[in-house]
């Protein structure tokens, strides 16, 4: 009973922190920003509802600990993996405080051209 | 030896898939995980059993700050979802202290972890360049939590 009740409030807050992670995709304003939306918050929601059904279904709890951990594991290479697609294709931020990333950029594409002439 | 070693995880792991906690099950998971681990190059590491203790109460600790981590991190991007207007976004350059290509990548895959930070990009000399939701706030702590970080692999890996 009290781990039904624990199970459907980890559920209810892993749905929650999905939901959020959308509205975040849509209002965020450039790629990297909504990257973070939707990696982080969502990885939240799903640990959520995966602790979710590890409570409320027993016979499923150890295949819901190692998914758990393949999550943990994998999520952020795929945030990664996206964001340096675009960094690459030249997708740049909007209303950035600072980047040193431009300045290193800006000089190989520089250097690589020098190279070929 | 680290084979060996190394199988006993990875046997675990299968056992939980399968939801089949025997020793049929133990045994053709052992089997199996001593395959991926000489596959992944396990036979070329060196274990001591000295330090093993010490390496796997390292990975603990660590694993317990990524889950913390992850749940700060998930309430601090929720929080700026609601107000968008909190955004400070930049992208700094982190030195990773140790320019090995395993600590770079571990460290990578940590800092995205890390509330509101997110690594873009890494350059030659494997600097990484990391995205922050909140610039600011990130450029006074980065250094600082890289060091720690690195100081918690180089325990997990048995290499000081």
């Amino acid at each position: 009973m009290v781990g039904q009740i624990l199970g459907l409030i980890a559920l209810w807050f892993g749905v929650g922190f999905a939901v959020i992670g959308i509205v975040g995709l849509l209002r965020f304003p450039d790629v990297y920003t909504r990257i973070h939306a939707a990696g982080k918050v969502s990885t939240l929601g799903l640990v959520g509802i995966l602790v979710g059904a590890a409570l409320l279904m027993p016979e499923a709890t150890p295949r819901a600990i190692v998914l758990t951990l393949f999550a943990v594991v994998t999520l952020p290479v795929s945030s990664h993996a996206i964001a340096s697609a675009a960094y690459q294709r030249g997708v740049r931020g909007k209303n950035y405080v600072r980047d040193d990333l431009s300045a290193v950029v800006e000089t190989s594409a520089k250097s690589e051209h020098d190279g070929a002439t | 030896m680290a084979i060996a070693v190394l199988a006993l995880p990875l046997a675990l792991i299968w056992m939980l898939l399968n939801n089949h906690l025997t020793l049929d099950s133990l045994l053709v998971g052992y089997l199996l995980g001593a395959g991926v681990a000489a596959a992944a190059g396990a036979g070329r590491g060196r274990l001591r059993g000295r330090t093993l203790p010490r390496q796997v109460a390292a990975l603990i600790v660590y694993s317990v700050i990524l889950s913390r981590d992850i749940f700060l991190s998930g309430i601090d991007v929720a929080r700026k979802v609601l107000n968008p207007k909190a955004l400070r976004p930049g992208i700094l350059a982190v030195d990773p202290l140790d320019r090995r290509g395993l600590y770079a990548a571990l460290s990578a895959h940590s800092i995205t972890i890390t509330p509101g930070q997110l690594v873009v990009e890494f350059d030659h000399e494997n600097t990484l360049y990391v995205h922050c939701l909140d610039v600011v706030a990130s450029d006074s702590t980065v250094a600082g939590d890289q060091r720690k970080r690195l100081r918690l692999f180089k325990r997990i890996m048995g290499d000081g």
